[in-house]
Order: structure tokens, then sequence, then C-alpha cells
């Protein structure tokens, strides 16, 4: 695999300067991700090539998801949620990989808001029009902050890797529990705070093997699952009986 | 060791999982209750979606109820006609109850429903069991109160569709066992569980059932009612995940031939006694989520 993938790039490599339109290439090391029974969380790792010095900014994204953010308050004497803002076309995952430090960043603010750099740079579309900005901006603040404690969202950027001059790699680390679904990644080649290229690609995070049958049975078949699952109650229930006498 | 839930799309410890089926086993195994009310609270605490634990609840009673009701009905006590009637309230109440979980889910109460019916239930059972068996502890007598049961009251009398339960000896308005059937199928799909601590007493109060009769019959219309409350979970809602119910039942079965073992040793009073206190302490395990400020207000649901 490292054989192959050294010899692609150098072919990759090659053809680079001739593509001149093309000045920003990347690649994923594995196009999909497995989730199988054992899946404890992996790594995205990243190749790209580039012909110039610029910056780049390479950005993960999972599949987009209705949100709600539920607040919790005081009620005859008990804690229950009573506040709720909904947030449409929320990314279930997000990372970055920045070769600029953030003051850097910092002084290009049309460029963060366009390409979505940094979580508090994330379109997040509250639904509800009736609250007040301040509240929206709490909400949206837990919101981001549960996603990073779940590992969804970074804390700070990524940093790309610099294997050979001209020649990249960014590593993303994906949690345990990450959503499923087609994950983007996009890549923005930067001077003075504006894009000149860009390149992207997906990502297929899944199940797969035995865990991506149930899954798909369940989904697609869900009253004969319902029935299969009755049925391994009942014999598991009846062997713990039989095998396993009480007397 | 982690293990990936297919359905709840998460990854959890393996050995918790396990070990939560081992002590729900042996709380079967010594006491003779589903363990229910001790597997989904524990479930929550984990971060399993409540839909997921109640859903998947419903799968794994199945399998307690069968192991209980063959040892039953071998010794004949199984009331196989008033167990058929009380089901069909059962299915009636499972139906209801799937409504009203989804409901309470799309308004995001469905936790401290949770909460509070758990607390509710838990509270009044624990305090009456703990204030019985301390008394059956101290006087060392057997205490028999001849009570007489609801169902022989005027009013319930005078209820329409008597039937003839030949078995239990009774004679009865088909809506009575259809009523607490109602109630049992409603907890299955609600809050995941059989109910036994509940259903066994109303069974012996309302129905006036004789009390050999009542564990097993018990037994016998929760398999039935989880069965279908397990099909409507997986198709109303998606949420029985069978990797994490085959899990709990390996675990529950290892757990359950312990405390078998365990329980001819133990007297039936103490055993009691010590029953009370976890479901008191599973209580206020419980109302400590509903009363005491939680470090986190904000919550994320995904839809």
């Amino acid at each position: 695999m490292k054989t192959f993938l050294i010899l692609s790039f150098s072919v990759l490599l090659c053809f680079a300067p001739i593509a001149k339109a093309d000045v920003l290439r990347l690649e994923l090391a594995e196009g999909r991700v497995d989730i199988t029974t054992g899946f404890n969380g992996t790594n995205v790792v990243l190749f790209g090539t580039m012909d110039t010095d610029a910056d780049i900014v390479i950005t993960l994204k999972g599949p987009e998801r209705t949100l709600i953010v539920r607040k919790k308050d005081k009620f005859l004497g008990t804690w229950m949620n009573r506040d709720s803002i909904e947030f449409r076309r929320v990314p279930s995952y997000y990372d970055y990989a920045v070769t600029m430090d953030a003051e850097e960043l910092a002084k290009y603010p049309a460029l963060l808001e366009e390409g979505q750099i940094g979580v508090d740079h994330l379109g997040l579309y509250p639904e509800d029009e009736d609250e007040s900005e301040q509240t929206i901006d709490l909400f949206r603040d837990s919101l981001i902050g549960q996603m990073q404690r779940k590992g969804f969202y970074p804390i700070k950027a990524n940093t790309l890797q610099n294997l050979s001059p001209g020649f990249f790699k960014v590593t993303f680390e994906l949690p345990p529990g990450v959503p499923t679904g087609i994950y983007t990644v996009e890549g923005l080649l930067v001077e003075d705070g504006k894009v000149t290229a860009r390149e992207s690609k997906t990502l297929q995070v899944g199940q797969v093997g035995f865990n991506a049958r149930v899954y798909t049975f369940a989904d697609e078949h869900s009253f004969f699952y319902g029935i299969f699952a009755i049925l391994i109650a009942l014999i598991s229930g009846w062997s713990a009986f039989t095998f396993l006498r009480r007397d | 060791m982690q293990i990936y839930l297919p359905i709840a799309e998460m990854s959890v410890p393996a050995e918790s999982l396990l070990f939560l089926g081992v002590a729900v086993g042996f709380l079967s195994g010594v006491f003779g209750v589903g363990g229910g009310f001790l597997a989904t609270p524990f479930l929550l605490f984990m971060g399993i979606p409540p839909a997921i634990a109640v859903g998947t609840q419903a799968n794994q009673l199945i399998a307690t109820s069968v192991t209980g009701v063959l040892g039953h009905w071998r010794r004949g006590n199984v009331d196989f006609h008033l167990g058929g009637v009380m089901t069909i309230g059962g299915m009636v109440g499972a139906t209801l109850g799937i409504f009203v979980f989804r409901m309470l889910q799309h308004f995001g109460h469905i936790d401290i429903f949770i909460g509070i019916s758990y607390v509710l239930l838990l509270g009044t059972i624990g305090l009456m069991m703990l204030f019985e068996s301390v008394q059956a502890v101290m006087s060392r007598s057997k205490v028999t109160e001849d009570v007489q049961a609801f169902s022989q009251k005027e009013f319930f009398r005078n209820l329409p569709y008597k039937i003839r339960f030949g078995k239990s000896r009774l004679y009865m308005s088909a809506l009575l066992p259809i009523g607490v059937g109602i109630l049992g199928g409603f907890m299955v799909s609600v809050l995941g569980i059989g109910g036994g601590f509940v259903m066994v007493p109303a069974m012996i109060y309302i129905l006036g059932m004789p009390s050999l009769l009542v564990p097993g019959t018990s037994l016998y219309q929760i398999i039935f009612i989880s069965a279908f409350s397990c099909i409507l979970h997986a198709v109303a809602n998606g949420t029985v995940d069978v990797i994490l119910a085959l899990v709990m039942i390996s675990g529950g079965v290892v757990g359950a031939q312990v405390g078998v073992r365990l329980a001819k040793r133990i007297k039936g009073a103490p055993a009691r006694v010590a029953l009370a206190l976890i479901i008191i302490g599973v209580c206020i395990r419980m109302m400590a989520q509903l009363f005491i400020q939680p470090g986190e207000l904000y919550s994320l649901d995904m839809r």
C-alpha cells in the first residue's frame, strides 16, 4: 500500500507541472472509512501537492444534519428542557488544517467566512427567528462546545505536515462515535487572502460487514428485523432455561 | 474493548454492557424480577439514547421472560386464559405507549418523563417493600392478610363482558384484566420495563388471582407484549439494537446462574430488604438527576 502510494504520488508529481490550471491536488489515502464491530476511531490521511508556495486551507466536513439544542431550566423544582433552538444543515463533523497561524488568518475575515474556516465561522443557521441574537449565540456556542467534547469539532486548527517542497500530508482524527455518511474534503490555495485554486474530494464513512448488514436490514425491512430480533430473544431465553438449569 | 452498536451508531465499552447484563441477570436470579428497572436507567446513565435503551429493553425482556416462564409452566403455574386476555390490553397499551413516546421525544421531554415515572414507581414500590420486609424480618411471622380484591367489589362486579377463568377460579369482567394489561403494555413501550413489580401486586389486589399463579402468568403475557412492542419500536422508530440486546442477554444468562445458586442460601425476607434497598438506590440516583442542577444545561438532539 505504502509503495503504491509513493508510486502514485511520484507519477502525480511528474504531471503536476504540465497541468498548469491544477495547482492544487489532493488525494485521500483511503477513499472510505469502514466501521466494523470493533471500531474505535481512526485517522483520515490526506496527501496533496501544489506547485506554488502559497498558503493552504483544508477542511473536512461530515454530512449535514438538523440539530436541536435544548436548554434545561428549573421548573417545579425539577430540571427540565424548556427553551430549544433548531439549527439546520449543521455539519455532523468538522475539522480543518491550515498553514498560517491564527494571527495571520484573522487578517482575512472574508476568507474565513467564505471557506467556513474554524468553528466560529461555520454556517450554523438557526430556525427560530424570534429569539434574540444573544440567546441564539449562547445556543450556538453550546452546540459547538458539545460537538468539541464529543470530538466532532476541533479545539484548534490542525497543521499540515510538509513531506518535501510542494508535497504535504494532513491527518484528521475521527472519534469512535463518528457520524456516518458522505464527507467532503475541501482544499483552498490562498494568496494574500484570495482563493486562487480549490480542489475537493469525498470520503465515505459507513458500516461494513456484519454491522452494515444489520443496519441495512433494520432500515429496509424493519418489520422482519423486528421478527428476527424477537426470534433471537426467544431462542436465547429458551436455551438459557434448557442448558443452564435452575435446579 | 469498545463495541460498535449498528443501530445506535455509537461505540460503547463492551465490558460495561456485559457487566450490566450480569448484574441484571443476577437480580433476576436472586429475586425473580425482570431487572428492566435496573437495565434501562443504567443504559441511560451510559449515554445510550432513551429511544434505543427502551426499544432494546423491549427485546431483552422477551428473553428473560421466556427463561422465567418455562419454569412456572413446568410446574403448571400459568393461567393461559387470563394471560391471553391481559395480552389484548397489553397490545393496546403498547401502541398507546409508542405514540406517547414519540410525542414526548418530539418535544424533548422524554428524559424527564422517564425520570419522573421511575422515581414515582421505584419510590413507591421500594418503600412499600422495605416496610413490609423489615416488618417480616422483625416479627418473623407469616403475614397473611385477606384483602378483598377490587374485582369482587360492587362496582367492578357490575361491569359487562364477564368471563369465567377456570384456572384462577375467577368470574369477572374481561375489562379488568384488559385494563391491567394496558398498564403493563404502556410501561413496556415507554419505560422499557416489564413492570413485574407493578403487575404482580395489581394481579393479586385488583384481579384477585391466586398468588401462586401470578408470577408465571405475568411473565407469560409480558413475552407477547414485549414482542409486540419490540416490533412497534423497530418499525416506528428503528430503535431496536440486536447487538446491544445480545450482549446484555448473554451477560444476563451468566448472572442469573450465579443469582439462582445464591438464592437458595438466603432467606426470603432479608432478600426482599436487599431488593428494596437496590430499588430505592436507583430511585435516588434518578431523583438526583431531576433535582440537582446539571453541570451542562444544554443538550443536543440529532434529528
